[in-house]
Order: structure tokens, then C-alpha cells, then sequence
């Protein structure tokens, strides 16, 4: 078992750093605050290879791994930028997506595009009535002639706004019971497509990528554009579950870190009754036990990261990962804040943008309630439980 | 085509980290500190490799340390550098500026160039003397703080930063030294393209023997400068804490800086 990190890694954690700390933190408080993207970050990324890091060098990428794009992005949360969704949308659900299941032609028209930045993604699961449950999808996509017609309406989609393709997950067979997996399948579908509408929600939890209502009228989409095979689009599904998953995961332990150095940096600064704050055990413990927390899981996260880069089965860490980064990590940041006192709840200070986006991890891209489902039934071998 | 060496130092980054001299008072505490290039050459570093992109070329890096100096000397490579060279032995430690310089000339004077850029300065110990040291001993000019290099046909145009504003531009032939300022370029990140090229590459090493230097001529020995002790300033003996309700204590403040001449 070896845990030193390769100069390679090293230096993919340096460079992330370095690139983040290009962006004072005064950047993302008014981001957002204005509800604005940080397009000039985003395009640093681009240019920089991050966002093909895992895509093969001979199709224009990094050629690197789950575990170096992982390392990376915690890097970028460690120092306060906020890059869960830049991730897990494009990298994710586009590059590693259409390179594990796209034909070789989707993948040599996509995947340069993906790493050049030229094709960004976002995806369309969620229904109104289907999110966690892909096998209660209404959105249907009907053959017509060598096309495929798709109807219907998602919603919860982030970033669409910024995408040129999106990841759409329909039916294509009715549900039936008795082949309960049979009949979902997958289309890469231009979001500037005759017959697609969209319209912005409304979300208390404003985050970078604006969130939208996705309508499908009559969209025609070549047959050509779909991805993995007819009726078995779960295949492909699933198996972008588990680097969602440590996506989520990476973005929950940066955010940890950086609350946890920032409220400690204050407590050993401020001064209240004529001693530093943080020499009471009642501001240093939760922060001490925070640290032992996050430590923990930034290791499992490695290791699920290093078993999906080997082939090897990764749900049980990739799940617990991310199931304990956004606990942990919503303690950590919210212990943070209470750190800091009313100055913590300030923008300034810092920890309220990232108090919104860790508390959305616990929600998103999966409940943690399904984490625990999952682990019930395919760690422990217990019933299903839903 | 202009090939260029850059010598770059690894230094501690001390910004926001809190200081603490070790027992022996000659050194400070650095495990818990984080180490980078030093941020001059890094401008320096940036500075070669446009030369080169607009010129054609080569760029060459040059460090002096233990092995932790591959890592800097690697993400020049990355960059853009085209080779790099770590000068090691156990006679270096404990140079100071000028011996430092003898590494470098030792080593340099060997090698094909025609500009050599150091930083103007380096952030950890903030001598400000190699880079005319180096360019003294090579028997060359040089130009220190310099915020602009043009290069033509083996002649730079350069322009240097004086005090109080002012600016000098300054025509220099080849071979020479610049120390480069901070601020005239903008350094591009490391990239994951760079990164990829250069990790397994092998960055070769030489000691002392191998660039033709004796032990008695670098490290302390060879040393002009003997660091006796750190220490850090007594804090408080020039501050006063100026009391009252904020507008009390700003005419306070402005009492006091309009004595001192400041308005």
C-alpha cells in the first residue's frame, strides 16, 4: 500500500493551486453574489487541460486518470473555487461518458471538442416524477424513420445556458414491470435542437450553474446520437454514477478544508476576553474533530478513485465518500461559521457561498438516503429498503 | 533565435505563514511551510519562454539544491523550458549570494547561451546580489531590475525601473545578465499538458566536481557573507495605539501623519 503521491500528482496538485490562488477570493463572493459564472476561471480551466484531464491524449486530452482530476479538484476547493458542477458536467457526464460507451466515431467528433472546451455538457435526468428513480422516466423518444423523436419535460437541470449537448436519458420502450430495466436509452441531443424550450427556476439555493426546466416538443434526433444501445441506456448510466459520486466527494472535502483553515486562521487571531478564541476547548474541539473527519475521508476518496482507474469495483467507497464528505463537510463549514461568530455569516468572510454548496451535496447529484440504501443492500446484503 | 538560461531558486513561502527560528537561531522552522519558486523567477521563467515562442530557441533552467528542487525546476519544464540542470553537492550548503554565483558561472560558463535571467531578487533571504555577481564573474554586463526585454538580432532593449518613477531603457548586446522585476509579464499556470510532458522526465545533475568547482570556493568557506543569527523585530516599540471614538481617533491619525509630513 503505498500513499505518497507521484511527482506527477504532486504537481497536479501544485498547479491547481496555483491556478486557484490566481482568483482572489473577492472573485467568487461576487460571483456569487451577482448570480454570475466565473467564465474567466472557467475558461483558465479549459486552457489548462483540466477539463479533458481524464480524456486520452490521442483524442486531444490528458490523458490522466479518476484519481489526478480528484486530486485536482480538491486542490481547487482547498482554496475556495468552486468547481463541483464544472466537473462532474462536462468531464463527467460528457467526456467520461462518450468515452466509455460512445461509438468511435461520437468519440472522435466529441472528445476534442470536450478537451478544446468547445462542447460543453449538461444532463437531462431529472423529471418531475423521476430523479433518483431513471426507470420512472416519462420523456419518451419514438423512432421515425432513421431519427428518433423525443418528447417530454426535465427539470432541475443545471447549466444547459452554457452547454452546446446535453445527456438526455429517455424511454424508449413503456415501463414494464416485469423487465424493469429494459427500455431507457440514452441521446446526445444539440441543446440549440428545433423543439427544445427552456426556462430558468427559481431556486433558493442559488449556485453557479443556473438551474432550468428543460420541454421536449417533437425534438428529431439521428439515430447515430445515441449513446450505448437501444433499450440499455442504464449501462452507460451507472457507470458514470461512481465518478459523479467522487466528484461530489472532492468538491465536499475542498470546501471542508478551506472552512476548517480559514475558521482556525481566525480563531487563533481573534481575541475575546483576552485570549485567543481557539484556546477553548469549545471552539478547538469541533475544529480538531472536523480535521480528523475530513482526513479520513480525503483517503477513502483516493481510494476509490485509485480502484476506478484500475477497473476495479468502487461503489462502496465511492458512495461512503461522498456520503461522508457532504456530513462531515456541512459540520466542518458549519462549525466554521459558528467559528467566526455573526462575522461568519457575512459574505465577506467567506463561508456562506460554500455553506450553499456543501449543503447541496448532501442533496445532489444523489440523496444521501440512497447513499445508505445503497450501502444497506449491496455492502451489507441487507433487503432493499425503498 | 536566442537561447536563455534562467536560474531559479526554491524558496518558502512566508506571506501569511508565521515565522519560527530554529534553536540555533541561523535558520527558520520549515516543515510546516509550503515551498514554491521564487516569485521573481517565475516572472523571469515567463519572460524566457515568450522570448523563445517569438524568437525561436531554447530555454534552459538552472537550479542549485537537493532533490525538493525538481519539483520547481519541473514546472518550468512544464511551462515550457526546454532543459533543465539541478547543481547539487554537499560543498554548496551554506552559500551565500556570491557563492552562490560561482555555482552558477561555473556551470553556465560551459553552456551555449545568449542571455542569462535570474530574478532580481529572492523572497526568502531578499540579497538582490546574484544576478550581478554571476554576470561579474562570467566577465559580462547585465541590467538589474529590468521590467522590459525586447530582443533583435542578439541586441536587447531593455528598460529598468529607478527610483521615484523614474525609467531607463538601456541597449545591451549579447552575451549579458537581467535581473528581471516582477509584474512584466504575466506567468502562465502550469498546464495538465505540461505536466503530462515532463513528469518522467529525467532532470540531470551535477556537483561540484563535474562543473570544475573546489569545495574550498562555495558553501560557507567560500562564502563574503556570514549569517550570524535570525531574529525577529521586537514588535510594539514604534506602534501607538491610538484610542478613542472612531472620529476622535481620526483626527488623531491625521494630526499625526500631518506632523510627520505626510500630507
Amino acid at each position: 500500500m503505498r500513499f505518497e503521491l507521484t511527482d506527477e500528482q504532486r504537481m497536479i496538485k501544485s498547479a491547481a493551486a496555483e491556478l486557484a490562488q490566481g482568483f482572489e477570493e473577492e472573485y467568487w463572493i461576487e460571483k456569487s453574489r451577482g448570480n454570475e459564472y466565473p467564465r474567466e476561471f472557467y475558461d483558465e480551466l479549459v486552457k489548462n487541460g483540466w477539463i479533458g484531464i481524464a480524456i486520452p491524449e490521442e483524442y486531444g486530452g490528458g490523458g490522466m486518470g479518476m484519481l489526478e482530476m480528484v486530486l485536482g479538484m480538491v486542490e481547487f476547493g482547498n482554496q475556495g473555487a468552486d468547481v463541483g458542477l464544472m466537473f462532474v458536467l462536462t468531464p463527467v457526464f460528457g467526456g467520461l461518458s462518450v468515452l466509455k460507451h460512445g461509438s468511435e466515431q461520437q468519440k472522435e467528433e466529441l472528445l476534442p471538442k470536450i478537451a478544446n472546451g468547445d462542447m460543453r455538457f449538461c444532463f437531462g435526468i431529472t423529471e418531475p416524477d423521476a430523479g433518483s428513480n431513471a426507470l420512472k422516466t416519462t420523456t419518451t423518444a419514438g423512432k421515425r424513420g432513421d431519427n428518433y423523436v423525443i418528447n417530454g419535460k426535465k427539470t432541475l437541470i443545471s447549466g444547459i445556458d452554457l452547454a452546446q449537448k446535453m445527456l438526455v436519458v429517455t424511454r424508449t420502450m413503456p415501463y414494464d414491470p416485469k423487465h424493469k430495466v429494459a427500455g431507457i436509452t440514452l441521446f446526445l441531443v444539440d441543446v440549440d435542437s428545433p423543439g427544445i424550450d427552456t426556462s430558468e427556476l427559481d431556486v433558493g439555493l442559488s449556485l453557479l450553474e443556473k438551474q432550468y426546466e428543460v420541454f421536449f416538443d417533437d425534438v428529431e434526433v439521428p439515430a447515430e446520437n445515441m449513446l450505448g444501445e437501444e433499450h440499455r441506456g442504464l449501462i452507460p448510466l451507472f457507470d458514470t454514477l461512481n465518478p459523479e459520486r467522487m466528484t461530489g466527494a472532492s468538491n465536499g472535502v475542498g470546501f471542508a478544508n478551506f472552512a476548517i483553515n480559514k475558521a482556525v486562521e481566525y480563531a487563533k487571531m481573534r481575541q475575546v476576553f483576552d485570549v485567543p478564541i481557539g484556546s477553548h476547548q469549545g471552539i478547538q474541539f469541533p475544529l480538531a474533530d472536523s480535521r480528523a473527519k475530513i482526513d479520513a475521508v480525503e483517503l477513502l476518496l483516493y481510494k476509490a478513485a485509485y480502484l476506478y482507474d484500475k477497473g476495479m469495483p468502487c461503489g462502496r467507497e465511492a458512495n461512503t465518500a461522498k456520503y461522508l464528505a457532504s456530513e462531515f463537510g456541512f459540520e466542518a463549514v458549519d462549525r466554521a461559521v459558528q467559528t467566526m461568530g455573526g462575522y461568519g455569516l457575512t459574505e465577506e468572510a467567506g463561508l456562506m457561498r460554500v455553506w450553499k454548496n456543501i449543503r447541496l451535496i448532501k442533496t445532489a447529484p444523489v440523496t444521501n438516503q440512497l447513499v445508505l440504501a445503497y450501502i444497506g443492500q449491496h455492502v451489507l446484503g441487507m433487503p432493499k429498503s425503498y | 533565435m536566442v537561447d536563455i538560461i534562467v536560474c531559479v531558486k526554491r524558496v518558502p513561502d512566508t506571506s501569511e505563514a508565521e515565522v519560527i527560528i530554529k534553536d540555533d537561531k541561523r535558520a527558520i522552522k520549515d516543515a510546516d511551510l509550503t515551498f514554491d519558486i521564487n516569485e521573481w523567477d517565475n516572472y523571469a521563467i515567463e519572460e524566457a519562454i515568450l522570448k523563445k515562442e517569438a524568437l525561436g530557441g531554447k530555454v534552459t533552467v538552472i537550479g542549485v539544491g537537493g532533490e525538493e528542487v525538481n519539483e520547481v525546476l519541473r514546472r518550468c519544464l512544464a511551462k515550457g523550458a526546454d532543459e533543465a540542470i539541478r547543481l547539487t553537492d554537499p560543498a554548496f550548503d551554506g552559500s551565500d549570494g556570491y557563492a552562490i554565483a560561482k555555482i552558477l558561472s561555473a556551470a553556465i560558463k560551459d553552456l551555449q547561451y545568449d542571455f542569462v535571467f535570474t530574478g532580481a531578487q529572492a523572497g526568502d533571504d531578499s540579497y538582490g546580489v546574484t544576478g550581478q555577481m554571476l554576470a561579474e564573474i562570467l566577465g559580462i554586463p547585465h541590467a538589474t531590475m529590468v521590467t522590459k526585454v525586447d530582443i533583435n538580432n542578439g541586441t536587447a532593449r531593455i528598460r529598468r525601473e529607478l527610483e521615484g518613477g523614474l525609467e531607463e531603457v538601456d541597449e545591451i548586446n549579447k552575451p549579458a545578465v537581467f535581473c528581471i522585476q516582477t509584474g512584466l509579464n504575466e506567468p502562465r499556470y502550469v498546464s495538465i499538458m505540461g505536466i503530462r510532458k515532463v513528469s518522467k522526465k529525467e532532470i540531470p545533475v551535477k556537483a561540484a566536481a563535474d562543473i570544475g568547482i573546489s569545495a574550498d570556493e562555495v558553501g560557507e568557506v567560500g562564502s563574503m557573507v556570514k549569517l550570524e543569527e535570525f531574529s525577529i523585530p521586537p514588535a510594539g516599540e514604534l506602534a501607538e495605539m491610538i484610542e478613542g471614538t472612531p472620529d476622535e481617533a481620526a483626527g488623531k491619525l491625521a494630526a499625526i501623519l500631518k506632523e510627520k509630513g505626510a500630507f
